[in-house]
């Protein structure tokens, strides 16, 4: 239930100049560059990961690789070698025996190493290697020949001839030759490895400079997505802070113009008051002191719930009390009895103004203008199924019961009391019998309770 | 005080030579209905009323009386409170705007804009107002 004005005054903030700090800021980090900026750090860190890691790991293949192949060539480069050095040696032997069985690393040699220069062939990794290759096979071919021409020598028994074929440079020149070519194939393969787990660890450091610096770049947007949480929680705070201080003004504002409502009612009320107090008094003592004991009256009724503007109930017992203090002698002259009731505010003027005239009644006409006159003051809580089975009404029931003052009877017309405790009450939205007794007079009223309590 | 015989000759009766000056003259017989939900208000505006020769209808406190008034009965003008207990008198004006019926506003609620935009030509007499003003703005309506 927001009055206009405050709607009226909410809407003036939102629409005009200076805008709301709160929501400018808000869409500062809402709408802001900075989640762009971090999204796309975010994909270069993650892209450039990838990329560095499948570098190095690439680079480590590679290296693999290239073990292997050195390996091989290594071992085909030995074999070739020992091959070459036993067939040598086993016609060194059979020159020096004539036993055939030496013979047998020469026959082998003859028969392993076309597979030897086909897995060299296949380990050779350039055109230049491949052009050593055949110089290899070339000089194997030669010095095979050298060394079974030797052999053919010896067979035809002319081993002068075959030891000094042997004992020519041809075949020493041969092996040397052979040899030069396989060191080299060793030299160039074994740089060639070098330069590989060179590049390799190369390759090694940059990815841990990169993977650290890209941690780093991980780590500063984990920070400052952190940050930007705390400082939306911050701002979040605030705008609750800023919620709650609008709401309190709010409702400053509505009790505000409810207090007001209340002051122009009550200066009408008082206007009422003075008019219809001089109706009937031509007296000007007369007619002061009853408006200064209506207008008293009903200030001492507004006094129970001052203090507290925002409260929208009234202890019953309060209202009587304050109301009911300037006839409340010593003695047994108002019995006052009832439980504990709170009323709505707005019966405070009708409850004041209907006792403050049935006691003025009661002083001048009643039960207190005789020496032991005594006004019973009862009320209790009546509850009433209406309708429905939840549906229930709670009314509260006041008996004014004056005895020991001269009997009463039923006025002929209307006066300016009954008029005003009749309308009173229909403001109350009450019932009321009036009982004029021998005895004195009676007034029961019943007027409903607020639907909702309080604590 | 209860026992106290309402008077008639306190009645505020015009000399009969100055008739045309008498500011209540067009209150003379018109029925005026009381929406009004403060006791001693009511009071004095159904005396004030009566002292002009006009006959009170009502007077109404709450809304649900008002609209059943409005319903059954003859009105030549009408006095609204705004405000019965919470309960917005609009309905009232509603219908008697509907039936040409004059109003005037009679509210302590003196800021309410929507009272002119929707019955603009509406008086609005803003509480607390001197019960003699508040007849001469509805002598002015009067048809």
């Amino acid at each position: 239930m927001v009055s206009p004005s405050i709607t009226h005054k909410a809407d003036r903030r939102k629409g005009g100049t200076p805008p709301d700090p709160v929501s400018v800021r808000r869409a500062v980090i809402r709408y802001g560059p900075a989640r762009w900026v971090a999204l796309t750090a975010l994909i270069v860190v993650l892209v450039g990961a990838a990329v560095a890691l499948l570098d190095a790991f690439n680079s480590e293949r590679r290296m693999r690789e290239q073990i292997f192949r050195t390996n091989e060539v290594m071992f085909v480069l030995n074999e070739v070698v020992r091959s070459v050095l036993d067939a040598e040696s086993g016609r060194r032997g059979y020159l020096l025996t004539g036993d055939e069985s030496y013979l047998v690393p020469f026959e082998t040699n003859r028969t392993r190493m076309p597979l030897l220069l086909d897995r060299l062939a296949a380990a050779m990794a350039s055109a230049e290697q491949m052009e050593r290759q055949h110089r290899l096979a070339v000089l194997h071919e030669k010095k095979l020949a050298a060394l079974e021409k030797a052999v053919a020598l010896a067979k035809a028994s002319r081993a002068e001839e075959a030891r000094e074929s042997f004992d020519t440079d041809e075949t020493k020149r041969y092996f040397d030759a052979l040899r030069a070519v396989i060191d080299d194939l060793r030299h160039e393969e074994a740089s060639a490895l070098r330069a590989r787990a060179a590049h390799a660890a190369a390759i090694e450091r940059r990815t841990i400079y990169i993977l650290a610096v890209l941690g780093l770049i991980g780590l500063a947007l984990v920070l400052a997505v952190m940050s930007l949480a705390w400082r939306a929680a911050h701002l979040e705070a605030e705008a609750a802070d800023m919620e709650a201080l609008r709401e309190a003004r709010a409702r400053s504002d509505l009790l505000a113009k409810e207090l007001n409502h209340r002051v122009k009612n009550l200066f009408s009320v008082i206007l009422s008051i003075i008019s219809m107090s001089a109706r009937h008094e031509t007296d000007v003592r007369n007619l002061t002191r009853k408006i200064r004991d209506r207008v008293h009256a009903l200030a001492s009724a507004h006094a129970v719930s001052q203090g507290q503007a925002d409260r929208s109930l009234v202890s019953l017992a309060d209202l009587i009390e304050a109301t009911l203090a300037p006839y409340a002698r010593e003695g047994p002259y108002l019995q006052v009895s009832g439980p504990d009731v709170n009323l709505q505010v707005a019966a405070i003027t009708p409850l004041g103004l209907i006792l403050h005239e049935l006691a003025t009644n009661a002083a001048k006409y009643g039960a207190w203008s005789r020496e032991h006159g005594v006004v019973e003051l009862a009320w209790h809580v009546h509850r009433a199924s209406i309708g429905g089975l939840t549906d229930e009404e709670e009314t509260v029931d006041i008996v004014w019961k004056e005895r020991g003052g001269p009997p009463v009877s039923e006025p002929s017309d209307m006066g300016f009391g009954t008029r005003m405790v009749k309308n009173a009450i229909g403001q109350l939205k009450g019932q009321t019998i009036m009982k004029w007794a021998e005895s004195g007079l009676s007034v029961s009223i019943r007027i409903p309770l607020p639907k909702w309590k309080i604590q | 005080m209860l026992l106290n015989t309402h008077d008639p000759s306190h009645r505020r009766v015009p000399p009969q030579s100055d008739i045309a000056q008498w500011p209540y003259a067009k209150l003379e017989g018109a029925r005026i209905l009381v929406v009004e939900d403060e006791a001693m208000l009511v009071l004095e505006i159904e005396s004030a009323l009566e002292d002009a020769g006009a006959e009170v209808v009502g007077p109404c406190m709450n809304l649900r009386q008002a609209l059943q008034e409005v319903q059954d009965r003859e009105i030549d003008a009408a006095i609204l409170d705004v405000n019965l207990h919470g309960e917005d008198v609009f309905p009232v004006a509603e219908r008697l705007f509907t039936r040409g019926i004059p109003f005037l506003f009679h509210t302590a609620h003196g800021e309410r804009m929507e009272l002119r935009a929707r019955f603009e030509n509406a008086p609005v007499c803003r509480k607390p107002i001197l019960v003699e003003d508040l007849l001469t703005e509805l002598a002015g309506i009067v048809p």
